[in-house]
């Protein structure tokens, strides 16, 4: 037995093992980690959606009302505090007089009715009387638990004039009225209640007692009016649509695109959404698609009741646009919104304004693509990295085999094209590109009624093999479209349709020993 | 009767037999073929115990018998090894082995150790008694194991089941303590039917009891599925295996005489003097159990019928890689998994017989045709033997053997028997070629020993005489 003689030899296995599985249903193929895009399913038949959302605006009632801080000013004269021109006066002279003060506001705001959370008001008197007098001030809107608002103020001769006073009055947690018994709007009635005590000194016949009422840190619970035909705000956004973003190119048709507005109002206002420029973007070539021939106004829905809140919902579709599936036929990448909100559109109505301090209106929408139409040429690339550790001397040849059982009415051709750290190729794995995944068929409906099996080969040769070490990357170029689409044949997804991949290889060792 | 007639179809007999059985699966170490046509040796009584030496008596001593087979019946040290063309370098053949082997093969080793042994006559009886230390380890593998290993699933196994059935291990190592005892009987005492009684001691077993095995590959997409049930019991292993008792050798060798696993076992044999120069023979051996009591551990597989398709992307990319690892291991584990016992078990020893006949051609020439037969659990096993004994004197006797066994064609046996004065020597091989052209042989076997002979018939000049004294 000569063992000292044996030299190396060879081992040259032939493996045939399974490398992976998985099966893939709608979910997975087309349900990205994003809570901005969920898959519809219709429940009655199972049709899929792709739905984008966005929230768009929110239009705060603060911006719609707000009293500024403000000074109003008001007088009362010698005839008004019942005084003449006399030499020496030294009784009491009492009078009684009402004024009106007028609340200033913006944008054409009437006010009716407030309950103000906080505020403050200052009140400063002079007057060049050489008499004390004494001012007793009542706000017969303004309430606190039911009891107006009063006031009083001491003025104390001195012998400098003039004499003056500041007093302040708290208005937190109360209810004002502005309308004077339903007859005005942004007036508040004071009532002035004046006793002159005379010190012996003369009535020159200028007097007078000058009122200075500075309204200021005003925070209303609520408020009652009208708020004017204003514009309350222009947004505008845009929604990233998903599906697209790895396409580069390709032709791309929904049958039954539709766009959704969700409105939700808490102000019991009447309002309107208006629409100014609804279009498609695509980042990569600038191309921008209108959307024409819509409805571009909606008059949204109000709650009956302070604390509700009312919904409304508007959708745009085939039926009530021009072009709807024509601007999202180029792949996309964003659907842009340009909308403005409107309160009082028509102008005073016959039901007051009434809104909350926290009360909002909000706009969110939603790009629903019920996955029903055709596609082609939609173009998908990747790149996988690729650095191989093992040695590919010990491999003679791989073969790769890809088992698919497609239930999706779509078709993908590839090429695999293995580069080097430039990207220059250095061999593809097929000839041409190859179908690896053939569409399923489909019924009359568009709806797949068999699944369609499809096995490819990818065979490395010892010459590619023997390439290996250079290449760092593996491009996959493929083109999918959907069945017969360059036919027109329109199809449709449910959510039943699974496609499963299996990948197996077999190796061809030569393993020297 | 004409005696040529009787020559004829003794001859015809013997090589219908020989072409009939050359169809059969050949299996098994030597089995002292050649000392079994030696019927005047002292020692082949264990083989037959009808048969006795011419001696009135023998001693084992001082060396006894010791016997030594060794077989692998797939393939030879030629067929593994080739040379290269442009030098004598060797490099391994493993096609060629593949080509080579049977659908099941063996490699075998069979060892006999007399310690003591001893016999003697008393008038037409013959009494015996042995103590032997007997091994018996035998390694069982499939073809298709083999062509698994070195060609891969991908060639011939693709849409095929790779089975590995019957693979396995089979080992007895005991201590046998004989009482032999055979007559004549009959009017003409033509008869002579012996026994053997044996108690047996066990000192270690492996037994495969169930042996299925199979790969399966996938025409399409060439998933993997493995099935198969394996149940082993063992007796006196563990020091190899387990690391978390605590053994010693003396243990072992007391296993040897403690009759902690007991067994007992029966030899029977017959001679039949036909005429004055045929006489025919045949013996049944081992048939018996031993019941392993002692440092039992018994392995049972689950029923393990699994699939493998490939990783399952959508959960290795969900899972964290360690998770998915570490689930399809304990996937694993679970399903190969084997349940231990140390249940005590019995297992037969392996039976064999053996049928022969002889033709005294002349006072020194004798031929000689054996068949030999062996069970080992499911396994049948044949090998046949054709022999001639030449006295080239009283106190030398040679014998030439050719015999089939163990899948090869070519085993030259030869025996070579000297006894001078008290003493017998001999030296005995089932294949000479094994010693001489190991590199194509596939069986390898050497028995010898001395014993100390009391009344030496063969010293008075006594024919080499198929009559069994």
């Amino acid at each position: 037995m000569e063992f000292d003689k044996i030299a190396s030899g060879a081992w040259n296995p032939n493996l045939a093992v399974p490398l992976a599985h998985s099966s893939f249903n709608v979910y997975d193929i087309l349900a990205q980690n994003d809570p901005d895009e969920l898959v519809v399913i219709n429940p009655a038949t199972g049709a899929i959606a792709l739905s984008y959302k966005s929230d768009l605006a929110i239009f705060e009632a603060s911006s719609i009302v707000s009293i500024e801080a403000q000074s109003v000013q008001s007088n009362l004269s010698l005839a008004e505090l019942g005084l003449s021109s006399i030499g020496s006066l030294t009784g009491t002279i009492s009078d009684n007089n009402s004024k009106i003060i007028e609340i200033a506001t913006e944008n054409g705001i009437e006010l009716h009715s407030m309950h103000i959370n906080n505020g403050l008001l200052t009140i400063q008197v002079s007057t060049h009387l050489k008499h004390d007098v004494t001012i007793n001030l009542t706000f017969p809107e303004v309430k606190k638990s039911g009891v107006p608002v009063t006031k009083t103020i001491q003025l104390n001769y001195n012998g400098s004039l003039p004499q003056t006073a500041v007093t302040q009055v708290d208005l937190n947690n109360s209810d004002a009225d502005f309308t004077l018994g339903n007859t005005d709007v942004n007036k508040l009635a004071i009532l002035i209640n004046t006793t002159i005590s005379g010190t012996g000194n003369e009535v020159s016949g200028s007097e007078s007692i000058s009122f200075d009422f500075q309204f200021s840190s005003l925070d209303y619970q609520h408020v009652k009016g009208y708020f004017g035909q204003n514009n309350i705000g222009n947004v505008a956004d845009s929604i990233l649509l998903r599906i697209f973003q790895n396409a580069t190119e390709g032709y791309f048709e929904f049958t039954n695109p539709s766009v959704n507005f969700f409105i939700n109002n808490d102000m019991q206002v009447p309002s309107q959404i208006n629409f100014h420029d609804l279009k498609t973007i695509n980042i990569q070539n600038g191309q921008e698609l209108s959307l024409v021939g819509y409805p571009s106004t909606v008059n949204i829905n109000s709650p009956t009741s302070m604390g509700q809140s009312a919904s409304t919902t508007w959708t745009l579709n085939t039926s009530n646009t021009q072009n709807l599936n024509t601007i999202i036929t180029p792949t996309p990448k964003f659907f842009n919104f340009d909308v403005s909100a409107t309160i009082n559109p028509s102008g005073n109505p016959n039901e007051v304004n009434i809104i909350e301090r926290d009360d909002r209106l909000t706009l969110s929408a939603e790009v629903s693509l019920p996955l029903e139409g055709l596609a082609y040429g939609f173009r998908l690339i990747d790149t996988v990295d690729f650095n191989l550790v093992e040695d590919p001397s010990n491999i003679e040849s791989v073969l790769l085999r890809l088992y698919v059982n497609n239930g999706f009415p779509v078709q993908f051709v590839t090429d695999i094209i293995f580069a080097d750290e430039n990207y220059v190729p250095v061999f593809s794995v097929f000839t041409s590109p190859k179908v690896v995944v053939a569409s399923a068929t489909v019924d009359g409906q568009g709806k797949v009624n068999q699944n369609t099996e499809k096995i490819t080969d990818a065979l490395l040769t010892p010459a590619q093999i023997a390439q290996l070490g250079n290449v760092k990357y593996i491009l996959i170029n493929g083109v999918a479209q959907t069945l017969n689409a360059l036919n027109g044949q329109i199809v449709k997804f449910f959510d039943t349709y699974k496609l499963d991949l299996k990948l197996s290889t077999q190796v061809q060792g030569k393993i020297g020993l | 009767m004409k005696y040529s007639t009787i020559r004829w179809t003794v001859f015809i007999c013997a090589v219908t037999l020989v072409f009939t059985f050359l169809s059969m699966p050949f299996v098994k170490a030597q089995k002292n073929l050649t000392l079994y046509s030696m019927n005047n040796l002292a020692q082949s009584h264990y083989l037959n115990p009808a048969f006795s030496p011419a001696a009135k008596g023998y001693i084992g001593l001082p060396l006894g018998m010791h016997s030594i087979g060794a077989t692998n019946s797939g393939f030879t040290y030629n067929q593994l090894f080739k040379s290269r063309p442009q030098d004598d370098s060797l490099t391994i053949d493993a096609e060629n082995v593949v080509r080579k082997l049977g659908k099941i093969n063996f490699v075998s080793v069979e060892t006999r150790n007399e310690l003591l042994g001893f016999g003697f006559k008393v008038k037409d009886m013959y009494f015996s008694f042995s103590a032997t230390n007997r091994l018996d380890v035998n390694f069982i593998y499939p073809k298709e194991l083999i062509q698994f290993i070195v060609e891969g699933n991908g060639k011939s196994f693709i849409g095929e089941r790779a089975s590995f059935n019957k693979l396995g291990v089979e080992a007895n190592s005991y201590m046998e303590y004989a009482i032999g005892f055979n007559k004549k009987v009959g009017v003409n005492e033509k008869l002579t039917v012996g026994g053997r009684v044996k108690l047996l001691s066990g000192i270690a077993n492996i037994a495969t009891k169930e042996s299925k095995l199979g790969i399966h590959t996938d025409e399409t997409m060439f998933d993997l599925t493995v099935d198969g049930k394996m149940r082993v019991n063992s007796s006196g292993i563990k020091p190899f295996f387990d690391t978390t008792g605590t053994y010693n050798a003396i243990d072992a060798i007391k296993n040897a005489y403690s009759f902690k696993n007991i067994g007992i076992a029966l030899d029977l044999g017959a001679t039949y003097q036909v005429t004055e120069k045929i006489a025919v023979n045949a013996s049944l051996l081992d048939l018996g159990f031993i019941k392993w009591n002692e440092g039992n551990a018994n392995f049972v597989s689950n029923d393990v019928n699994y699939t493998f398709s490939g990783v399952d992307a959508k959960k290795f990319f969900s899972d964290t890689t360690d998770s998915y690892w570490d689930q399809l291991e304990d996937t694993l584990t679970t399903i190969f998994s084997a349940n231990e016992n140390n249940d005590s078990y019995s297992n037969m020893l392996y039976t064999s017989f053996y049928i022969g006949g002889t033709y005294q051609i002349n006072d020194f020439l004798s031929t000689s045709a054996t068949i030999y037969n062996q069970i080992i659990r499911t396994s049948y096993r044949m090998g046949v033997a054709l022999a001639a004994n030449l006295r080239v004197r009283n106190w030398l006797t040679v014998t030439g053997k050719y015999s089939m066994y163990g899948r090869s064609f070519s085993n030259l046996g030869f025996g070579l028997c000297l006894s001078p004065g008290p003493f017998q020597l001999y030296v005995i091989s089932d294949n000479v070629l094994g010693f001489g052209a190991q590199r194509s042989a596939k069986n390898f076997h050497i028995n010898f020993g001395m014993n100390f002979l009391v009344g030496n018939k063969s010293q008075k000049g006594k024919k080499a005489s198929t009559k069994i004294e």
